[in-house]
């Protein structure tokens, strides 16, 4: 183990060299497997940024799917009007993502569990009804043109960031601190961890990687409208979170591909019983369902941290 | 100006009617339970559906759709409870948990009508021909239709029903009794389960009627028109103190009259957002609601 | 030297006064028993001196700080450290990192370091845990470090609400009813425990018990409560032969 600590940077660049020349390759993938490949990466970025809201840290957070407009729409803003580079439209989407849950998150973080979870739904919908009155950025009618600048390289870079430094968090100081705010509140104070800060500092980290997604999706699809963020994408990615089990970052990142991959296996299923309606929703919801009732630690997670149970 | 006012408000009571008969529903579940029922505003359009059937296809009048609608709503939200909400409440599970299963539940729900109902809307039967009161209020400007007439005496009634049924009957008081101290509820003799079950009955039925009502007055049913309705009516029932009955009344009232002058006067793009504004301006000056009274976690 | 003092401190829920005008004055390296009946506030007293509860008035000060309506955390880092009635451990948590999340109290390291896996970062991990192991090892857990808190025994779980009590490096640690559920030889240990904690790493002690065995053998001081108003306070000794305090509290159960 010691030895291995040495070289973590070097993993690091390994990992990131590999991506590259994947990329390079990239062209001669199938362009549908390649997009399904491009949303599985941006999944795991959306469902592990949630996880530490959620699983880590406990606070029912409904609002994933806004932060992600913030960080898609103002990633798209800048590289259509000012040419912005694209990693750096990304991480000032994410920032201005992250910013807003600063906002969010120092006044709403005092409410317990589910009054936390509607007034992060709350927060979503105002910010998808400010982009609809929106004009520059396309309001009611979408903002399309947005340079195609997404591939395989900078969705996989983020992945790859977003998965290690999940993992550094998680085995941390920080990341027990976190930990214990969602096992018992108030013990966790009474052992002088501030929970205000670290539930705030998980929201922003959250918030943060959700807004970077959405700027790998926009630059992806070159078309934006504030319906794609509705309060169904962010239970889209609960669901990714649940059936992963809640707190387990492997768990997650399985779950978050598996339920990429399902609904194309669904159209098979949609083909060969000839029906024309998308059962894909009626199984996310089944699958929120039976989870909860039957493998509250979720169906992948076999991990330790667990569903917490009183 | 002024009468401008005064129409919208009616137009806003009319509206705010609605609200208050599904946010009864939430305040009631979750002064027992302290769960959002996240598939109440999908009961409320499983009940205009039924309502429509009714009346399209049954060729019922208004009285019997109505009950029928009631019915089936009790029916579904009582199985909710006692599939999905039951075993994890036997189990102490946590919040977060049951949370996440009402999410499930309200998806399944709104996808199943989808399947089954396509996403298509529905025109709503005009079951009570449109007539137009100008005469009384004609000094004032204001004009009142009859349907609003409707949707306002029937909301009325319906709520002083369930305040007489609440405070003045034998289950009424074991609903009080098990949503202010279930343990000490259930060690003094009261089914819980049962008492639980009646509870999402009645709040089940009241959102039944809700969305009858809002076929009639606005011609139209989907089956995703309870989500936006469902969220507006939890925010009103935050909005008067949840676990308060006549504090989710008159949440919903002032919700509705909200809405409606927002869209009147400012944009009607905005219409949606200002109840999330009020929620959350109300979660941070006082969190308890309206009537609420501050309460504490137990250390 | 008075290490904590509480003044007139009164604490309200709605109408009602939990606590009332209520003083006590703690030295340094003292072991004082607070008993009386169930409901009689001594909880409500342990929540207001660790900042759970804001009194309506009344000052509270320790090592001559003001304390009083300061946060929680607040307070642990100036050295108040605590364990709970109704046990509140990390459940599904190891019994390591339990402790480890009390141990990190007074090591600070930011996110940077966190992220970036320097060598301050791992030098500072491995402080924690030999911080966190050395209270283990005072309560006689070390063996079970990788077990899940939940899955420990009951009286294990007591034991594991010190040592992460006592990870904080506190001055003053705040016992509510450590003997709860404990069979009479778990209980001797205890006992044996918070001498220790005292002599050896010099700690100030309150203590919330029933057992009465534990009380009148190790505590200097008794402070009785009752409705939220002290009714007896003096040595053991003294304790057993007030007469207000039979009657208010040794009415139903004899003094040990």
């Amino acid at each position: 183990m010691e030895n291995l600590k040495k070289f973590r940077y070097l993993f690091f660049i390994l990992g990131v060299l590999i991506i590259y020349l994947v990329d390079l390759i990239s062209p001669r993938i199938n362009p549908y497997y390649f997009q399904i490949i491009i949303f599985a990466g941006i999944n795991i970025v959306l469902a592990v940024s949630l996880n530490v809201i959620n699983g880590l840290c406990g606070q029912f957070s409904l609002g994933h799917a806004g932060f992600m407009a913030v960080g898609a729409y103002f990633s798209s803003f800048l590289t259509f009007y000012y040419h912005t580079s694209f990693p750096l439209a990304l991480i000032a989407g994410g920032i201005l993502a992250g910013l807003i849950g600063l906002g969010v998150g120092i006044p709403t973080l005092r409410l317990r569990g589910d009054y936390l979870a509607i007034a992060t739904l709350g927060m979503g919908e105002i910010i998808r009804v400010i982009l609809f009155n929106l004009d520059i950025v396309g309001g009611a009618r979408g903002f399309p043109g947005i340079p195609k600048y997404t591939n395989f390289f900078w969705v996989y870079l983020v992945v790859l960031i977003v998965l290690v430094s999940s993992y550094n968090l998680l085995k941390s100081p920080q990341g027990r601190a976190i930990l214990s705010i969602r096992e018992d509140e108030i013990a966790s104070e009474a052992m002088g961890v501030n929970t205000t800060q670290f539930k705030i500092f998980a929201f922003i980290f959250g918030a943060f990687w959700a807004g970077v997604a959405g700027g790998l999706w926009a630059h992806y699809l070159q078309f934006l409208h504030p319906s794609s963020f509705t309060f169904m994408k962010s239970v889209e990615v609960l669901v990714m979170i649940v059936l992963g089990g809640l707190g387990s970052i492997s768990g997650v990142t399985i779950s978050a591909v598996f339920l990429t991959i399902l609904p194309e296996l669904l159209r098979y299923v949609k083909v060969l019983f000839n029906t024309t309606v998308d059962p894909r929703m009626v199984i996310y919801s089944l699958l929120l369902i039976l989870t909860m009732l039957l493998r509250p630690q979720g169906l992948l997670g076999g991990y330790r941290r667990k569903v917490r149970e009183q | 100006m002024i009468t401008e006012i005064f129409q919208q408000i009616i137009n806003g009571i009319a509206l705010g009617s609605i609200y208050a008969l599904i946010a009864l529903g939430y305040t009631m579940v979750y002064g027992i339970l302290r769960l959002i029922n996240f598939a109440h505003g999908d009961i409320y359009m499983v009940g205009a559906y039924a309502g429509y059937f009714a009346i399209a296809s049954f060729k019922w009048g208004i009285l019997p759709s109505f009950i029928f609608a009631m019915l089936i709503c009790a029916m579904l939200g009582m199985s909710i409870e006692r599939f999905a909400y039951r075993p994890l409440r036997l189990r102490n599970a946590p919040r977060i948990a049951a949370l996440t299963t009402a999410i499930g539940v309200s998806f399944l729900l709104e996808n199943l009508g989808i399947i089954f109902w396509t996403p298509t809307p529905r025109a709503f039967p005009q079951i009570i021909p449109l007539k137009i009161y100008q005469g009384i209020y004609e000094r004032f400007g204001i004009i009142v239709n009859n349907r609003q007439l409707v949707i306002i005496s029937v909301s009325i009634a319906l709520m002083l029903l369930l305040q007489f049924i609440v405070n003045k009957t034998k289950i009424g008081m074991a609903m009080r009794a098990v949503s202010f101290d279930r343990e000490t509820a259930w060690m003094m003799g009261v089914n819980i389960d049962y008492v639980i079950s009646f509870t999402f009955a009645i709040g089940s039925m009241l959102a039944a009627a809700g969305g009858v009502l809002v076929g009639i007055y606005f011609n139209r049913i989907d089956p995703l028109m309870g989500v936006m309705p469902g969220v507006k009516a939890f925010v009103a029932a935050v909005l008067g103190g949840i676990g308060i009955i006549p504090g989710a009344m008159v949440g919903g009232f002032i919700l509705g009259i909200a809405e409606i002058l927002v869209s009147a006067f400012i944009a009607s793009s905005y219409r949606d957002a200002i109840a999330f504004a009020i929620l959350i301006i109300i979660l941070l000056v006082k969190p308890s609601g309206i009537f609420g009274t501050a309460t504490r976690e137990k250390v | 030297m008075s290490l904590l003092k509480l003044e007139g401190v009164t604490v309200a829920f709605g109408g009602l006064l939990a606590v009332s005008n209520f003083d006590l004055e703690v030295n340094d390296k003292e072991l004082v028993g607070l008993i009386g009946p169930n409901g009689a506030g001594k909880t409500t007293v342990f929540n207001v001196i660790t900042g759970f509860h804001i009194p309506i008035r009344g000052k509270i000060t320790f090592t001559n700080i003001n304390i009083t309506g300061k946060s929680p955390s607040y307070i642990a880092k100036l050295g108040i450290s605590r364990t709970f009635q109704n046990i509140r451990l990390f459940p599904n948590l190891t019994v390591l990192e339990n402790v480890m999340i009390s141990a990190q109290l007074h090591f600070n390291i930011s996110y940077l370091h966190t992220f970036f896996r320097t060598p301050l970062f791992y030098k500072v991990e491995k402080s924690i845990e030999e911080k966190a192991l050395r209270s283990l090892e005072l309560v006689g857990l070390k063996g079970v470090k990788d077990e899940t808190a939940k899955n420990l025994p009951y009286g294990d779980q007591r034991k594991l609400e010190i040592a992460r009590a006592i990870a904080t490096e506190p001055r003053l640690i705040l016992l509510d009813e450590p003997a709860a559920g404990m069979n009479p030889r778990e209980t001797d240990e205890l006992m044996k425990m918070i001498k220790f904690l005292r002599d050896e790493l010099d700690l100030t002690i309150i203590l919330i018990e029933h057992d009465m065995r534990v009380v009148m053998n190790i505590c200097e001081r008794v402070v009785v409560l009752n409705y939220g108003e002290i009714i007896a306070e003096g040595t053991p000794n003294e304790i057993k032969t007030k007469p207000e305090v039979l009657e208010a509290y040794l009415g139903s159960t004899a003094v040990g």
